[in-house]
């Protein structure tokens, strides 16, 4: 379900993008805007510039009237249609000109290749003719021998980096990484480690080449030759250190060895193939370049496409039934995929031969990037799946690394931007591994799911990788594409005309609709993963630190989205060239208003905010707020409600809060204290409270809410007629009053199971007489002792109140 | 014996190679400088004692290679060893012209064979043989260099001595090429100068001769050029013949070597690699070939020499008994100071039956590790071993 809407979203996407990239191609005011100068943009500068003069005026209309001046404009504007490469500076005349004249080019290139198939016999005489013009058979193999030689030097200086770096690079391929974050920096290391040498070779090669001179085509003949060279070593190193095709532990794709082996080796040919045919045309081209072997260079250079793209076709159907022979599940779904990949690529191959030998070099790009936007998503998709999926693996020992993450997701960027970079053909190949990705991975997915329960965290930055990758695919394509056609995405939305602006704004509203989605699923996934790991606290357990999450996070969702559609609205409504600003103005001055009006509002929720953030208090704690005492009940976004112990219940606003007791963190110290008269034996109550302390922790309702059970602190005071002895314990917070309610009543018991006695309040009162005392002295001695007691202790403090 | 003999003859040639290919480097110079280095660096090659050594040298060098090769169990071998066994085979046949050439030069046509006649034959007459010899410096240089290489990195001394070594072996073929370049394209503005003067002075000076002074003259350089084009072809034979007689050897020890391989038993050994897969094999390799025919890393820092013991094993069960430690593995055992049950895999080839071995030494061990095995590196391989006998 969400993956069908996730493709419908591709889909859409891409039609937007072709429809934008359609809207490029055919319109040539759009695409060139060297052309620009001619034509729309001419009125608008004019327009700037003082007015001419009645006589400059009249003086124009002379010159315009001339028939000679006409001819030389005409002339003028065919030749320069003529030097720009595909032709579209007709800008100023419009589609159908624009059509009629790339039909006469392909006209043209179409007589011309019939004119060098007729002399296709001819060819190999009438090249050999002209190389023999420009060079002898001794200069020829003269120059083979300075390549060999550069190659040497090349070679020599790689062969000598490796021998200072080959422990590295041993040490990383043999020592196998367990974690993702090892895996990922062995990748990187390997990737500089191998890259580095390709590097000095190139840099000894070619560095040798430039440090000589050389005659022209000399110079050409040896650098094409050394170009051959690099550019399939670079191939091949890029394919061996993405592909790995020996070694399954460093493959960074999801493919098995029997198809990274001979996929690797495709691209090796096909590279081979499509560089020495290239730099055979281009010599070609060159040598032809002043004779009238034109045609022959014709020929040559569509023998070389022709026999390249054959020879990529060879490779998609040679790789076909060894990916669908190792795909593990063949469902429905990808029996169609395999059949229609390969007929897909074969006809897109075909076509952009086809369209490259009338010559027809922007649409041909058209065609190769819009037809490889939709596989390369989905070969990236199927990398990225690939690469979460060893890293869920991998993570599922160590846990708490999660700082290497967004890493990942970059990595898995690159590989686009290098699979685009290898030769074409080998780009164009790489789909045609799609169906064993798609096979494997959603069962292991599946697997996933099955046995963890949490979401992982690296699953988290799944939907946002692969998001990322599908934003940098279509924003790198239509680069590609407007750079292909000439024109420059700045240039464009700057210029006057209508379709330039609406390619602008189309171009604007789909980077900011873009990023703005990234930032949305980002964060997104990342809210309601935190919300799904969020367990409501069962029954009367006190809440956990999440649980100010589970108040915060929709509220900052809901706040995100709405700012994420405000911007773009924003951004869309200026691309369109609505002035915003007196809107940004309105909403300020608004937004001043109801903040002056609603100041005590935006104060609680702030600050109710800030108290979240704080963690000062969590539902089901007893707090104490000023006067104001209970236990939270409930927040809402402006108040926070208590409930008293005696059943009142309190809201009090997140403003009026100054300053918070909260009784219910971590521990409480209780002390307890009670007097004995002075006669009595210390040591025995500091034994007898000790066994008391044993009893209370074995208790076994409120025995492991004792954190340090009751101990005597021994004599605590002196005082008139008694000491205190002190007692403690410690005690989470809210067990404490069972725990003291239970230690005095065993202590009572204990105390009088011992014969040791409270102390009490007596007043010896010493008669001087030794007379007998009658009745009334004695009562009133008795009432001036009791005067005194009450006087020297004072009034007793009400105990503490007990929720 | 073997061994050594090897060795002290590849010294030889590689020494020889060195000192040639140096002379060229001056080339950067000028071609001046290449004639006057000649003199201390080539032509004492050609006097008696050395050019004998020289000689036998290369006869006692491509007879052991030849043999090697005879003595190899299969031909998918690493990286190096490919790269050694190609580059030896190569460099009889494209060296075999550049060595008639120089003793044709001397003893037919008795003419010093100076840089500058070669270079412009090089360089000027015949280029394919110019890129023929570029090949030929770069095959022999890496031939000689692995070999030496996989002979001096066991010694305690190559770690200190590697980090100067390194850039030396990559300067002397370039700087002898580019040498070769500079010199060549000192040569060929010669030829041009020459060519345009004579062109110029065709002019003025053609009629001087008389007629039948010019027959005459003609005739005799018909009949120099007659009695030097037998001469060519004459060394032409002769090169030929030794690329013949090269190549009737090579098959002959292919098909020596095919008829060994036929002989061996036909049976099946099974082996059993501590943290490792599980392999059926034929029998008659070793167990370092056969680790390397299944792409198990197993450390081997001489080649399969038998010289370092780094590709030691332990054998944890054998049935039957393995075959009895020749004199090259008991000596590296002994060095080492192994206990028993400790095979050089490179050495030791398991017979039919059943074997379970465990590898010693980690696959990224460097030539710098076998010596300080108490240091940090020593902790990894330790650590290693300890990852091993986990699994």
């Amino acid at each position: 379900m969400l993956d069908s809407r996730r493709r419908l979203a591709t889909i859409l996407t891409a039609a937007l993008v072709a429809g934008f990239i359609a809207l490029i191609g055919l319109n040539p005011a759009g695409a060139q805007s060297a052309t620009d100068l001619l034509a729309p943009d001419a009125p608008a500068v004019l327009a700037e510039s003082p007015p001419p003069s009645p006589n400059d005026i009249r003086e124009l209309l002379r010159l315009l009237s001339d028939q000679s001046v006409i001819d030389w404009l005409k002339s003028e504007s065919t030749s320069s249609s003529a030097d720009t490469l595909d032709g579209t500076s007709a800008a100023s005349v419009g589609f159908q000109q624009e059509f009629s004249h790339r039909v006469d080019l392909t006209r043209a290139r179409l007589s011309e290749l019939a004119v060098s198939w007729q002399n296709l016999p001819a060819t190999p005489s009438f090249v050999a003719a002209a190389w023999q013009s420009q060079m002898s058979v001794d200069q020829t193999l003269r120059s083979i021998t300075y390549v060999l030689i550069f190659l040497v030097v090349g070679s020599g200086l790689e062969w000598l980096y490796r021998q200072y770096t080959q422990h590295l690079l041993l040490g990383l391929e043999m020592r196998r990484q367990t974690t993702l974050w090892g895996k990922f920096q062995a990748a990187v290391k390997r990737a500089l480690l191998i890259f580095g040498g390709l590097f000095v070779f190139s840099i000894g090669a070619m560095g040798t080449f430039l440090s000589f001179d050389w005659p022209g085509f000399v110079d050409n003949l040896v650098l094409n030759l050394l170009l051959i060279v690099i550019s399939v070593r670079c191939a091949s190193t890029i394919s061996m250190f993405l592909l790995a095709p020996r070694v399954t532990a460093l493959r960074l794709v999801p493919l098995s060895g029997d198809i990274a082996r001979p996929l690797h080796n495709w691209i090796v040919v096909l590279a081979t193939v499509a560089t020495i045919g290239m730099a055979t045309s281009d010599i070609f081209l060159h040598l032809a370049g002043s004779t009238d072997a034109m045609g022959a260079a014709l020929a040559i250079s569509v023998c070389a496409a022709a026999i390249t793209t054959l020879l990529l076709i060879v490779a998609i159907w040679h790789m076909t039934p060894i990916i669908r022979r190792n795909a593990k599940t063949p469902t429905e779904v990808n029996k169609r995929q395999s059949h229609f990949w390969p007929g897909y690529l074969t006809i897109l191959a075909l076509m952009a031969l086809a369209l490259g030998i009338i010559n027809a070099r922007e649409l041909m790009e058209t065609v190769i990037i819009i037809g490889l936007v939709f596989p390369t998503i989905r070969v990236v998709n199927g990398c990225i799946d690939h690469l979460f999926f060893l890293s869920e693996h991998s993570s599922r020992k160590p846990i708490g690394q999660s700082e290497e993450k967004p890493l990942l997701a970059e990595t898995s960027e690159t590989l686009p931007n290098v699979q685009q970079s290898v030769a074409e053909p080998s780009e164009a190949e790489i789909p045609a591994t799609l169906p064993d990705a798609e096979s494997q991975l959603p069962v292991v997915a599946e697997e996933d799911m099955d046995d963890v329960e949490q979401v992982s965290s690296l699953e988290l930055y799944h939907p946002v990788a692969r998001r990322l990758a599908r934003f940098v695919i279509l924003i790198g394509a239509t680069f590609l594409l407007l750079s292909s056609w000439g024109g420059n995405l700045l240039s464009l939305s700057e210029s006057q005309t209508y379709s330039g602006r609406l390619v602008g704004i189309i171009a604007d509203v789909l980077t900011a609709v873009l990023i703005a989605d990234l930032v949305w699923v980002w964060a997104k996934s990342a809210i309601d993963r935190r919300l799904a790991n969020y367990v409501p606290p069962q029954g009367s357990d006190a809440p956990g630190p999440e649980a100010r999450m589970a108040t915060l996070l929709p509220l900052l969702r809901v706040t995100l989205m709405v700012f994420l559609i405000v911007i773009v609205a924003l951004t869309v409504l200026s691309s369109m060239g609505i002035n915003i600003a007196p809107l940004i103005a309105g909403a300020g001055v608004l937004g001043i208003a109801i903040g002056f009006g609603a100041q005590a509002l935006v104060k609680d929720i702030v600050s109710g905010i800030f108290f979240l953030i704080d963690d000062a208090f969590r539902i089901g704690e007893y707090i104490e707020v000023g006067d104001l005492r209970g236990t939270v009940e409930s927040m809402s976004i402006r108040s926070l409600r208590v409930r008293h112990h005696l059943g009142a219940i309190h809201t009090i606003p997140f403003g009026e809060l100054s300053s918070l007791t909260n009784y219910s963190r971590d521990w409480v110290i209780m002390r307890l204290e009670f007097r004995v008269p002075f006669d009595t034996d210390v040591k025995l109550i500091k034994k007898i409270v000790k066994k008391i302390g044993a009893e209370l922790q074995e208790n076994e309702v409120y025995g492991p809410g004792i954190l340090q059970t009751l101990k005597s602190q021994g004599v605590r005071r002196m005082e008139e007629f008694n000491m205190v002895i002190g007692v403690k314990f410690m005690a989470k917070p809210g067990a404490q009053w069972l725990i003291r309610r239970d230690a005095y009543q065993k202590l009572r018991d204990a105390f009088e199971a011992s014969g040791i006695s409270f102390a009490q309040r007596n007043v010896t009162v010493e008669v001087v007489s030794d007379k007998e005392l009658d009745a009334a002295t004695k009562k009133s001695i008795a009432g001036a002792a009791q005067q005194a007691v009450e006087s020297a202790a004072g009034v007793p403090a009400a105990a503490p109140d007990e929720p | 014996m073997v061994r050594n003999l090897r060795m002290l003859s590849g010294t030889v040639l590689l020494i020889f190679v060195t000192a040639h290919l140096l002379n060229m480097a001056f080339g950067l110079l000028s071609l001046e400088a290449v004639e006057t280095a000649r003199r201390f660096l080539t032509v004492p090659w050609s006097l008696l004692p050395l050019s004998l050594l020289l000689m036998a040298a290369m006869l006692v060098h491509g007879f052991l290679g030849l043999f090697s090769l005879y003595k190899r169990n299969t031909l998918r071998m690493s990286g190096y060893d490919r790269v050694q066994l190609i580059s030896g085979l190569l460099i009889i046949p494209l060296l075999a012209s550049h060595i008639v050439g120089i003793a044709a030069a001397k003893n037919l046509f008795g003419f010093d064979p100076t840089y500058r006649i070669i270079l412009t034959y090089f360089w000027l007459d015949a280029p394919l043989e110019g890129l023929r010899q570029v090949f030929v410096v770069v095959i022999a240089w890496i031939h000689g260099c692995i070999g030496m290489f996989s002979w001096m990195r066991l010694k305690i001394w190559w770690h200190r001595v590697s980090w100067f070594i390194y850039p030396l072996v990559v300067a002397v073929p370039v700087l002898a090429l580019l040498g070769f370049v500079e010199a060549g394209k000192e040569v060929i503005a010669e030829r041009t100068l020459a060519i345009t003067q004579q062109m110029d002075a065709g002019t003025g000076d053609a009629p001087q001769l008389s007629a039948a002074e010019e027959v005459a003259q003609q005739e005799a350089n018909a009949a120099a050029a007659e009695v030097n084009r037998e001469k060519l072809a004459f060394s032409k034979r002769i090169m030929w013949s030794i690329i013949f007689i090269f190549a009737f050897l090579l098959a002959l020890t292919l098909l020596a070597r095919a008829i060994r391989l036929r002989k061996a038993p036909d049976a099946i050994t099974f082996i059993r690699y501590m943290k490792g897969p599980e392999i059926n094999m034929h029998v008659g390799k070793s167990l370092l070939e056969i680790s390397r025919l299944h792409d198990l890393p197993h450390a081997n820092l001489c080649r399969g020499r038998g010289r370092c013991g780094t590709c030691r094993v332990r054998v944890i069960e054998a049935s039957p008994a393995l075959p009895a430690a020749g004199e090259i593995e008991q000596q590296t055992l002994d060095r080492l100071d192994c206990g028993p049950g400790i095979r050089l895999a490179c050495q030791v080839s398991p017979l039919a039956g059943t074997l379970a071995i465990e590898r010693i030494v980690p696959p990224d061990i460097t030539p710098a590790d076998l010596y300080s095995p108490n240091q940090s590196d020593g902790v990894a391989l330790t650590q290693w071993s300890a990852e091993v006998s986990d699994a």
